[in-house]
């Protein structure tokens, strides 16, 4: 999971940017709960704390604005510029980074947006004549009333000023992060003209062709996992119906604490006993961590729904090494195949079953260069 | 030696000097500043110019006068509205060019919407005008997404569009709609000539194209549709402008849209006639919109556009000279619809600064590499710039050239004209670079193939039903 970043110029000159600033932020929650913005106002720049669980009537005015969502605070000031960035790797504007995405704003109102070479996205597109808008998810200039007009180049900056726009450097786009497409991104957005549902659909068809087992229901896991789900169920032929309700929309890969995470997993997902009933069931989720989630799910599917078998397919295969680009997530010693054996792993879930794509299989079916380094034992 | 006078000063007025010169006639011209381009094809012609205002009718006499032309073409818009035409046909002088009762069809945004309400021309949109800035503002506000602009033709400028679906973001959009108001009403503050008011309509999404034709008050000649790009930043960001580029003809446009456009065009200058009793003499340009229901005229231009004019110019495949004269004399229907088998990119070139602060960016000097402009056999035509005096020229503050690339394909058009883009060499200009590239044309392919699919659609369905819950049903079309 890489941050959200958002930038956005106004060539009507200063507004209320604010419902801009907050609802493009929030269209990227699915990427962290801390919201911070840089507005560029007649007072300089002005940071923003935004709290994406209240739409506030606030009149901020500017001409232009940079902002992130993440688990953690990533826009910093330093000296009249003011950044937004994820990953490693220097971050200055005017220049391109190693390995970082960035998006800048100098008090003199000129605003840079950079998209490194390869793993980390970023779209841009324009509001009538008055708006250029960036962010990392093309839905959130979607929800802004933007029309996308495409995603950076591979190491492409650009630069936009009340008197132009200039493109520098960029070349075709190397690998993505692949858990850009597995589970961070928005199931309506798009990376280089590719829709992330789309490449989650041909993971879907591929991970149906490994289950043997007879079954009467799929569900899957709120949020991400009910994509695939469907597409399981299409290619298998078995009914495909919601599983779970949620209480709190969270995503819960996100967290560092063990016992933050399955709280956050029991809020979100109480089962639908009818759906699984004495029935043989198979539980879709995305990928596969410490596996704390599916143990989680298949005892309430067997103990609360009285479910007769339990299996669970796995869209990605399962993180073995923690990411060294910066993205969040669990120490090695909390991968659960780090430690044990398949069959193992099956039983200590309570599954009948476990089905996940080999990292041969899903960088076949995947379609798109991605960086699988998170698949693959250290 | 047939001669013939062109009156302005752009980057179109050099294509047409150029496309008139292949005819072989002398060329004159009316300039209001000295383009290098024009001079040169007036010159190689053995004609002459002449510097003046192109928008005084006086001027025009004076210099149709002086060169006894057998044809005048009037390029601009303005020359057109201040009734250059008219005083140049009094004088017995043949002009390709509307009179000025009929130009107002692109000179009054409000009286072309009201004619094509009142005579059923095909691609309309729903408006309304406004003196008052509040009562602009309401009404944007009802219709929620809305293009507002100047009542008048104000050089493309003072346009809002404003895609107020989303409700959540009134507080900060609002605003912009209400200054939009403001500032097209602002725009008008120098003309005198017309109320001081303010157009808003509906706003359509979808791909833009320009059909221009020849008017001869019964006859229409269509040339080739050509779509042009009015954001004046890379990857269609930012102010709207004159426009940035074109490309043409346009393979995401489909033979019946082109039709729907040039049917509209002839039910304008047949409303035109109706309404003021005035033939339609010249050129008569649809700007279109292929929406979501169908094919709408987003305006009119009473002339060629710029750039699309050196589109059509080029592609055209026969004697322009001979084909003016045809639609100036009532001859049009003998012309024959004959077009090169290629595809055609432009790419105009204008100083930083342009179109937000003219004085930024009037005074730049620049050269053209005329060996890097061989190489790439491309077409470079002057639009707003001047012979500088150390040499190469400076530029006056709009677009200072403009460049052609053609080819077979649109692929090789388009990086012709990148090249040649590249041979225009200074400090502080700028262009398009997005304008015909690959990912551009099939951006626009995917965007038309989205309209269509909802217009194809409506149209089998007949009538629009709108339901308003508490008022009812209504019924349109």
């Amino acid at each position: 999971m890489s941050a959200g970043l958002l930038a956005i110029y106004s060539f009507a000159g200063e507004i209320n940017l604010y419902p801009l600033v907050y609802y493009g932020l929030r269209a990227m929650a699915n990427r962290g709960e801390v919201a911070v913005a840089y507005l560029l106002g007649h007072r300089g720049l002005e940071r923003l704390e935004v709290d994406l669980s209240r739409e506030e009537p606030r009149d901020v005015r500017g001409v232009a604005a940079v902002g992130c969502v993440y688990t953690e605070d990533c826009c910093r000031v330093e000296g009249d510029v003011a950044y937004c960035a994820f990953g490693r790797g220097e971050v200055k504007p005017e220049a391109p980074s190693e390995a970082a995405a960035y998006v800048a704003l100098t008090a003199d109102g000129v605003l840079y947006a950079y998209r490194p070479p390869r793993l980390w996205h970023l779209a841009v597109g324009a509001h009538g004549f008055d708006f250029a808008l960036i962010a990392t998810e093309t839905a959130a200039i979607e929800v802004l009333g933007g029309e996308v007009r495409r995603s950076l180049r591979g190491g492409e900056l650009l630069k936009i000023s009340r008197l132009g726009v200039v493109s520098t450097g960029g070349e075709q786009a190397g690998e993505v992060c692949a858990m850009e497409y597995v589970y961070s991104s928005r199931l309506d957005s798009e990376i280089d003209g590719v829709e992330v549902a789309e490449v989650r659909a041909r993971l879907g068809e591929a991970l149906a062709a490994k289950v043997k087992n007879s079954l009467d229901v799929i569900v899957g896991v709120p949020d991400t996992g009910l994509y695939y789900a469907a597409w399981v169920a299409e290619k298998l032929g078995v009914r495909h119906v919601p599983g779970f309700v949620s209480t709190v929309r969270k995503r819960s890969a996100l967290l560092d604490d063990v016992r933050d995470r399955v709280s956050a997993i029991q809020l979100k997902a109480n089962v639908v006993k009818h759906a699984a009933r004495g029935m043989r069931v198979l539980v879709i989720d995305d990928s596969l961590i410490s596996g704390l989630t599916l143990r989680h799910i298949a005892q309430l599917l067997r103990l609360r729904a009285g479910a007769k078998e339990v299996h669970a397919a796995v869209a990605a295969p399962p993180l073995r090494s923690q990411c060294p680009y910066g993205v969040k997530m669990p120490p090695d010693s909390h991968m659960v195949f780090n430690h044990l054996e398949q069959d193992t792993v099956t039983k200590a879930l309570e599954l009948d079953g476990l089905y996940y794509l080999t990292l041969e299989e899903f960088q076949r079916a995947i379609g798109v260069r991605v960086c699988t380094l998170c698949f693959k034992r250290r | 030696m047939d001669r013939v006078l062109v009156i302005g000063d752009g980057a179109r007025e050099h294509a047409l000097a150029w496309g008139l010169a292949r005819s072989g006639v002398r060329l004159y011209a009316l300039m209001g500043h000295l383009n290098p381009g024009v001079a040169q094809l007036v010159r190689e012609s053995g004609g002459s110019y002449r510097l003046g205002s192109p928008n005084s009718a006086a001027e025009a006499v004076k210099a149709a006068e002086e060169f006894s032309p057998d044809l005048v073409v009037v390029g601009p818009e303005e020359p057109l509205f201040a009734g250059v035409s008219d005083a140049l046909r009094e004088r017995g002088f043949i002009t390709l060019g509307a009179s000025s009762r009929v130009a107002i069809i692109e000179q009054r945004k409000d009286v072309a919407r009201g004619l094509q309400w009142k005579y059923g021309v095909p691609g309309r949109l729903v408006y309304g005008v406004f003196a008052d800035v509040a009562e602009a503002y309401s009404f944007a506000k009802a219709l929620g997404s809305v293009a507002i602009k100047p009542v008048r033709q104000a050089g493309g400028k003072g346009v809002r569009v404003v895609y107020g679906e989303a409700k959540y973001l009134d507080s900060a959009l609002d605003e912009v709609v209400a200054r939009g108001a403001q500032e097209a009403k602002a725009q008008l503050a120098s003309y005198g000539d017309v109320p001081q008011a303010v157009l808003v309509e509906e706003a359509v999404w979808g791909v833009e194209y320009t059909v221009q034709a020849l008017v001869d008050g019964e006859s229409v000649f269509a040339f080739l549709p050509v779509q042009d790009n009015p954001h004046a930043y890379e990857l269609g960001l930012g102010p709207e402008c004159g426009g940035m580029g074109t490309v043409s003809p346009l393979p995401f446009i489909e033979e019946g849209e082109f039709h729907t456009a040039v049917e509209a065009i002839k039910a304008t200058a047949e409303a035109v006639r109706r309404e003021f009793g005035v033939e339609y003499v010249g050129v008569l340009s649809g700007q279109m919109m292929l929406t979501a229901m169908g094919p709408v005229v987003i305006e009119y231009y009473s002339r060629f556009g710029d750039p699309e004019a050196l589109n059509a110019v080029y592609l055209y495949d026969g004697d322009l000279y001979d084909l003016f004269l045809k639609a100036a004399t009532k001859k049009l229907h003998k012309a024959e619809r004959r077009f090169k088998a290629e595809y055609t990119v432009v790419k105009a070139i204008a100083p930083l600064g342009y179109p937000l602060d003219r004085r930024l960016a009037a005074g730049r000097v620049f050269h053209v590499d005329w060996d890097a402009v061989r190489r790439a056999g491309c077409l470079v035509f002057f639009g707003s710039a001047e012979p500088a005096e150390g040499g190469g020229y400076k530029t006056l503050g709009s677009r200072a050239v403009e460049i052609l690339g053609a080819g077979a394909t649109p692929e090789e058009a388009y990086e012709r004209a990148e090249r040649c883009a590249a041979a225009v060499k200074g400090e502080g200009l700028f262009y398009r670079s997005d304008i015909g590239s690959p990912e551009y044309m099939a951006a626009m392919k995917r965007k038309a193939e989205q309209v269509r699919a909802v217009y194809k659609w409506r149209g089998e369905r007949g009538e629009r039903l709108v339901w308003e819950p508490g008022k009812g049903l209504i019924r349109f079309g």
